[in-house]
């Protein structure tokens, strides 16, 4: 009797602490400078990454090198037979470049930030042939942002605010597009991790000696020697771990700090060994989503003071 | 918790699951690489430590978990079309099986001239063209190839979605039918497009597009490659880097599906053509 006079009282404040964990979890406010940072830096390689796709008659024109159209819902063929298919590449094109630079300086921000994401969505039924990695984690990160109020300064919204005698800041952001930004980040890395893992090509340890004599992808017009074959080994097995654990590692300070600089380490090696487009670069930049929001905003914000003060206090009342 | 709160907490919470599920492989529904032991682990020291190990994880693992992933299905199906509406299908297979063959691909052309109504069009030049790798093998990439990098990943998807549907077509002896996949018709046509424009003169049409395939097996590790062998290959190359090379004015007559061809170590294949 006395133990079910005292179980329910525990059970609803375990429920309790659980509800209000998420609660907290998901539902922080944080600054947007953060935010303000992202859109800024997916913006840029969002323009890398389409000015990339050139010539334009080459990707994006419907009779480039894209599939033959027949498929989907028949968009590209309806413009193939009426003759816009070169219009409607050109069009997509310019499209997608404006609303790429409508988000990196910050202009009509949402609404620019839902555009490239809708136009990087539809960019695979366009023409799959030549997106990378690159563009998967692109798009799968810019959905992220599509949930945040990304206007924070510096941008032209924040001018515009101002100079109509408005707070330039947006107001306080929660918490979950980072997270949801962060839990993606993870998931790739985790996901190709056991993809890996499943080729035997992998667990021989075998996969870079294969992957840096690609004639498509090596940076470097000879092989490497035999002698080297210890480094590709353990190139392939520093991989293969580190991919499958950085999940893991992320949750704590410190194997977080180690995870993300070996990650700087490992793309940066990439990129002067294979010639893999952009993905270095998107992969590098998605771990600004690590950052402390509060502390970034504190030591890099370009705001009021006054606005600065607020978040301080709001941060150390959550601390 | 807010009624707004708890509306959103289901979508993430649903949302997170769906990104763990649809990036899984299932089996039955991705394509899945079968189970099998590492290779040549003896030349190297550090591979013949850790890849027993690694295998001996692999092994009972998979069995269990295509039997948990089988009953998982249904679900499966439902993020399938749940992702798929928002664009956000994952695959994370970078480099999970790379291919230990260099790729190329070349495409020629049959020009013809002095059309007479009747008769049939004769060919007065040829020329083939080198357009995978778009860059140079015998230097540093650098600036440049940063943009071809797309050329050369698209003409690589279009040989893997060829590959990938090839199977389907071929007959019980393993011969290559009349009609094939039509992947890689976008290289023909563009290519043949541009060549028309860039070198065809009045009153010249272009009657024929082949897209030939070549592919050379990479040395496996330990293995040091042919010096002499690497630099036939470069000559060969190198023949190609400046543009369409000219060729002796030959008929395709007999060239079919499946014809073969060597220069050097490539060993070419015709897998597309079209007759205009």
């Amino acid at each position: 009797m006395d133990a079910e006079v005292f179980r329910e009282p525990m059970i609803d404040s375990s429920g309790r602490r659980i509800a209000k964990r998420w609660e907290t979890f998901w539902f922080e406010d944080v600054p947007p400078d953060l935010y303000a940072l992202l859109r800024i830096v997916f913006g840029v390689l969002g323009l890398v990454s389409i000015f990339e796709l050139t010539p334009v008659s080459m990707f994006w024109a419907i009779d480039g090198i894209a599939p033959i159209p027949g498929s989907g819902l028949g968009v590209r063929s309806f413009l193939m037979d009426h003759g816009f298919g070169g219009i409607a590449g050109w069009a997509y094109f310019l499209g997608s470049v404006i609303g790429f630079s409508l988000m990196t300086i910050g202009c009509m921000t949402r609404v620019a930030v839902v555009s490239c994401f809708i136009a990087t969505a539809f960019l695979w039924s366009w023409n799959h042939l030549p997106l990378s990695s690159a563009y998967q984690v692109l798009l799968s990160l810019l959905f992220c942002l599509v949930w945040a109020d990304c206007s924070g300064e510096p941008s032209i919204d924040a001018l515009v605010r101002r100079t109509r005698g408005l707070q330039s800041s947006t107001n306080m952001q929660p918490i979950w597009p980072l997270r949801l930004l962060r839990f993606q980040v993870c998931l790739i890395y985790f996901n190709s991790g056991m993809s890996k893992f499943a080729y035997p090509v992998w667990r021989d340890g075998a996969a870079v000696h294969y992957a840096v004599n690609l004639n498509i992808f090596h940076r470097f017009p000879w092989p490497l020697p035999p002698s080297l074959d210890w480094a590709t080994t353990i190139a392939t097995y520093v991989t293969l771990f580190w991919e499958i654990t950085f999940p893991v590692m992320m949750l704590n300070r410190i194997t977080r700090r180690f995870a993300l600089a070996l990650g700087i380490a490992l793309h940066v090696g990439m990129w002067s060994t294979l010639e893999l487009g952009p993905f270095s670069f998107v992969m590098i930049a998605s771990y600004l989503a690590f950052l402390d929001p509060v502390k970034f905003s504190q030591r890099h914000s370009l705001r009021s003071p006054a606005f600065l003060k607020a978040t301080r206090t709001v941060a150390q009342t959550q601390g | 918790m807010s009624r707004n709160r708890l509306t959103l907490s289901a979508f993430l919470a649903w949302h997170v699951f769906a990104l763990v599920l649809g990036d899984i492989p299932f089996p039955g529904i991705d394509p899945l690489p079968p189970v099998a032991l590492s290779r040549h682990v003896s030349d190297d020291p550090i591979a013949a430590t850790v890849a027993p190990a690694l295998d001996a994880a692999v092994e009972p693992l998979a069995p269990r978990l295509a039997s948990v992933l089988y009953a998982l299905r249904p679900i499966r199906r439902v993020v399938d079309a749940y992702l798929g509406t928002l664009h956000l299908t994952q695959r994370w297979g970078m480099f999970a099986s790379p291919p230990v063959v260099d790729q190329y691909v070349k495409v020629k052309y049959y020009v013809g001239s002095n059309f007479i109504p009747g008769v049939p069009p004769r060919i007065t030049w040829t020329a083939t063209e080198l357009v995978l790798p778009a860059h140079r093998e015998d230097r540093i990439r650098a600036l440049q190839s940063f943009r071809d990098s797309s050329r050369d990943k698209a003409l690589a998807i279009a040989l893997d979605d060829f590959h990938g549907k090839l199977a389907a077509y071929v007959d019980r002896q393993g011969r290559l039918p009349r009609v094939l996949p039509d992947d890689l018709a976008p290289i023909g046509h563009y290519f043949g497009r541009r060549f028309e424009r860039a070198y065809l003169k009045p009153g010249e049409r272009l009657l024929r597009t082949e897209v030939w395939s070549g592919e050379v097996p990479n040395p496996v590790r330990g293995v040091a490659m042919n010096p002499a062998l690497v630099e036939a290959r470069l000559a060969v190359l190198r023949t190609y880097y400046s543009g369409p090379v000219r060729g002796p004015t030959s008929s395709y007559g007999t060239l079919a599906y499946g014809s073969l061809e060597n220069e050097a170590d490539i060993t070419w294949m015709l897998k597309y053509f079209e007759n205009r």
